[in-house]
C-alpha cells in the first residue's frame, strides 16, 4: 500500500485526536519502521490495519467507522495534493468512473508495482451508478468513505447501498449509487 | 506534548526522510538505467533499420515522409531534409494506387497495401520497385503515420523480360519445323495443281489453234473435213472433258491451299510480332485462333481442337505478345498431355472456349490428356518445375505464364484436373481498362 494512505492517516490522527494519540497507537503497534512513513514508500497494508484497530481501542470508536472516516479525509487530501485528477470532472459519478480508467492507470505509471483495487462501473440511466470494488485487501470501507468525500466535494446528494459479495481472497462489494432526482 | 512524545516524532520524521531519500535515489538510478536501456533499444533499432536493404520511409499522420533510413536515402538519392514534410504520394506515378486512392484510404481500411510501381531516383532515373505500406499506429491504435517499405526490382524485372524474350524464341524455334510442314502441305498441292493448269493451257492453245484454221478454211470455202478430223483428234489427245471437269477443281484447291499458307504465315507474324511494353486492345479469339493455328503441328496428330468463341467477348487491355505466348504453352501442353495419355492410338480433344465472366474475360482450355496428380498441380507454376524429359522443357512456360497473367495483367490463372482423366486451364483477365496489374490487395 502507498506510503501517502499511511501520512496521511497519522496526520489525520494527529489533527483530530492529537498528537499524543498518534505517538501512542504507533508506539502500541511495533510497526516494523517504527512509523517512520513517507509517502513515496511502499508498505504492508496490514501495518495501516494494526494503526486503525490501535485508534479503535484508543478512542472507543469501530474500526469500520474510522476507516470510513479516514476515506472522507484522505479525498479532501487528494483534491490538494492531485488537482490535475479533478479539473474539469463536474460530478461524483464522472470521477468515479475515471478512478480505473485514468487514476489508476496514471498510478501505474509513477509505481509500477502498485496494486490498487479494481473499480467495474456501470450506469444506469443518470442517477443510478454501480460500483464494484474488488481488492486482495480489506478496505472497502475506505473506498466507501472516498465515495462520501466525493459526494461532499461535488456537493451533492447521493445515497449508497453496499452489498458485500461473496469471494474466496480480499474483498468484493458492489456499491450502487443513487443521486437525488 | 510530552518531550519522550516529541523525540519520539521527531526521530520518525528523521527515518522517514532517510527513507524518502534512499527511494529517491533509487527511483534516480533506476530512471538513469531505463534511460540508458531506452538509448540502447533506440541506437539498436537505428542499426537494424541502417542495416536493412529495403528502403524505408516513415510518414506522420498527413502522409508527409518524417524519417527515412540510409537504403532509401540510397535508393531515392535525397537526404530526409530534403524529402522531409513532403507527401510520400508525390514519390510514386499518378496511376499508382497509393497515389490515386490517397493516403486517406490507408487509415480508413486500416489495410495494407502491396504492389509494384515506378518510382523516380536522383541518381538513376525511373526505377521499378516493389512496395509496401501500412498504417502505424500510436499504443491505443490511434494513426500515427504510414510505414512504406521500397525494394527495387527493377534488375529482376530486366532480367525477366530477358528471360521471357529467350523463351519466346525457343517456342518459336520449336514451332518452326511443324509451321514448315503445315506450309509445305497446300505448297505441294498448289504446286501441282499449277503445273496441271499450265498443261491444260498449252493444250487448249493447241486446240484453240485448229479451231483457227477451222474457221480460216471455212472462209476460204475449202474443204473442212481433214480440219475437223485434225480438232477432234487434238481433243481427244489433250482429253478436254478431263480437263474442263478437273480446271476449276484444280484453281479452287489453288486458292484455298494458298489461304492456308496465308492464315499460317499471318498467325506466325502476329505471333511472333515484338512484345509491346504498352496494354493494348486485343482481340482475345484472334488471339486464340492464331496462337491454335501455329501450334497445329503439335496437336493435329493427337487431337481435335474445338473453338467455341464469344462473338460479344470485348476486346481486353492486354501485351498481345506475352498473351498468345501463354495460350500458346498451355495449347501445347494439352497436346502433350494428351499424347503421353494415348501415344499415337486413340484422338483427344482440345476445346478452347473464350466468354465474358463478369468483369472479366476468360478463356478455358481443356484438354483429355493424362491429367496431373496434386502433388504436380500444386508445383506447375514453380519456376524451373518440369514433369517432361530432361531437355525436352525448361520449366518455365508455366510460371513465366503465372507472371504474366497475374502479375502483368492483373488476371488469374488456375488449373481443374483430374488424374488420368484430363486438364481445364482456366485464365481470367480483367476487362476494365484501368485496373492496374501491379496493383492488388495485400493477401
Amino acid at each position: 500500500m502507498k506510503g501517502i494512505v499511511f501520512t496521511e492517516f497519522i496526520e489525520m490522527v494527529e489533527d483530530v485526536f492529537g498528537p499524543d494519540t498518534a505517538d501512542e497507537i504507533i508506539d502500541g503497534c511495533d510497526l516494523p519502521n517504527g512509523g517512520a512513513y513517507t509517502a513515496v514508500g511502499t508498505y504492508d497494508s496490514r501495518e495501516l490495519l494494526a494503526l486503525v484497530t490501535a485508534l479503535g481501542k484508543a478512542t472507543s470508536t469501530s474500526v469500520p467507522d474510522l476507516v470510513q472516516a479516514y476515506g472522507k479525509h484522505l479525498l479532501t487530501r487528494f483534491v490538494v495534493s492531485y488537482p490535475d485528477f479533478f479539473e474539469g470532472v463536474e460530478s461524483t459519478f464522472d470521477f468515479l468512473e475515471s478512478v480505473e480508467t485514468h487514476i489508476h492507470v496514471e498510478a501505474r505509471k509513477l509505481y509500477p508495482d502498485a496494486e490498487p483495487p479494481r473499480f467495474t462501473c456501470e450506469r444506469d440511466g443518470d442517477h443510478t451508478l454501480s460500483m464494484v470494488y474488488e481488492s486482495t485487501r480489506p478496505f472497502a470501507d475506505l473506498a466507501e468513505g472516498l465515495m462520501l468525500g466525493c459526494f461532499e466535494h461535488f456537493d451533492e446528494d447521493v445515497t449508497i447501498e453496499r452489498e458485500d459479495l461473496r469471494v474466496d481472497e480480499g474483498s468484493r462489494v458492489r456499491f450502487v449509487l443513487r443521486k437525488a432526482a | 506534548m510530552s518531550d519522550a512524545g516529541r523525540d519520539r516524532r521527531v526521530e520518525r520524521e528523521r527515518a522517514a526522510r532517510k527513507t524518502a531519500e534512499t527511494l529517491l535515489e533509487e527511483k534516480s538510478r533506476e530512471l538513469f538505467l531505463a534511460i540508458r536501456e531506452l538509448e540502447e533499444s533506440r541506437d539498436h533499432l537505428d542499426r537494424i533499420l541502417a542495416s536493412m536493404l529495403n528502403a524505408l520511409i516513415v510518414t506522420d499522420v498527413e502522409g508527409n515522409i518524417e524519417s527515412m533510413n540510409t537504403a532509401a536515402r540510397s535508393l531515392l538519392g535525397y537526404e530526409v531534409e530534403e524529402l522531409e514534410g513532403r507527401p510520400l504520394v508525390e514519390l510514386f506515378p499518378e496511376d499508382c494506387v497509393l497515389r490515386s486512392e490517397g493516403i486517406e484510404r490507408l487509415f480508413e481500411t486500416r489495410e495494407a497495401r502491396r504492389g509494384e510501381t515506378t518510382c523516380t531516383s536522383r541518381r538513376d532515373g525511373t526505377l521499378q520497385v516493389q512496395y509496401s505500406a501500412s498504417v502505424l499506429e500510436t499504443h491505443d491504435h490511434e494513426p500515427r503515420g504510414i510505414v512504406c517499405v521500397l525494394q527495387d526490382v527493377s534488375e529482376q524485372r530486366s532480367l525477366e523480360r530477358q528471360l521471357w524474350r529467350a523463351q519466346k524464341l525457343e517456342s518459336i524455334g520449336q514451332l518452326a519445323a511443324g509451321v514448315a510442314h503445315e506450309i509445305n502441305t497446300p505448297i505441294q498441292y498448289v504446286g501441282d495443281n499449277t503445273r496441271f493448269v499450265q498443261q491444260s493451257v498449252s493444250d487448249l492453245t493447241t486446240l484453240l489453234a485448229e479451231y483457227g484454221r477451222l474457221v480460216e478454211k471455212a472462209k476460204c470455202g475449202e474443204a473442212l473435213e481433214e480440219a475437223i478430223a485434225r480438232i477432234q483428234q487434238v481433243a481427244e489427245s489433250v482429253d478436254v472433258e478431263f480437263m474442263l471437269a478437273e480446271l476449276p477443281v484444280a484453281l479452287e484447291q489453288s486458292i484455298e491451299g494458298v489461304d492456308r499458307v496465308a492464315e499460317i504465315v499471318g498467325a506466325m507474324k502476329q505471333f511472333s510480332h515484338p512484345g509491346s511494353e504498352e496494354k493494348t486492345a486485343v482481340d482475345l479469339n484472334e488471339a486464340v485462333e492464331s496462337s491454335v493455328t501455329v501450334a497445329r503441328n503439335e496437336w493435329k496428330r493427337v487431337a481435335e481442337v474445338t473453338l467455341d468463341l464469344a462473338e460479344d467477348l470485348p476486346f481486353v487491355p492486354a501485351l498481345p505478345g506475352d498473351l498468345h505466348q501463354v495460350i500458346l504453352h498451355v495449347v501445347v501442353n494439352a497436346a502433350h498431355a494428351i499424347g503421353e495419355k494415348n501415344g499415337d492410338g486413340e484422338q483427344g480433344s482440345i476445346a478452347v472456349a473464350t466468354r465474358r465472366s463478369g468483369d472479366f474475360a476468360e478463356i478455358r482450355i481443356r484438354d483429355t490428356g493424362c491429367g496431373m496428380s496434386d502433388s504436380v498441380k500444386n508445383r506447375i507454376f514453380d519456376p524451373f518445375f518440369t514433369t517432361k524429359p530432361v531437355g525436352t522443357g525448361t520449366g518455365q512456360g508455366l510460371a513465366v505464364s503465372h507472371d504474366v497473367i497475374v502479375n502483368k495483367h492483373g488476371g488469374t490463372i488456375d488449373v481443374e484436373t483430374v488424374d488420368g482423366q484430363g486438364t481445364t486451364f482456366i485464365i481470367r483477365l480483367p476487362l476494365d481498362a484501368t485496373v492496374d496489374a501491379s496493383e492488388r490487395p495485400a493477401a
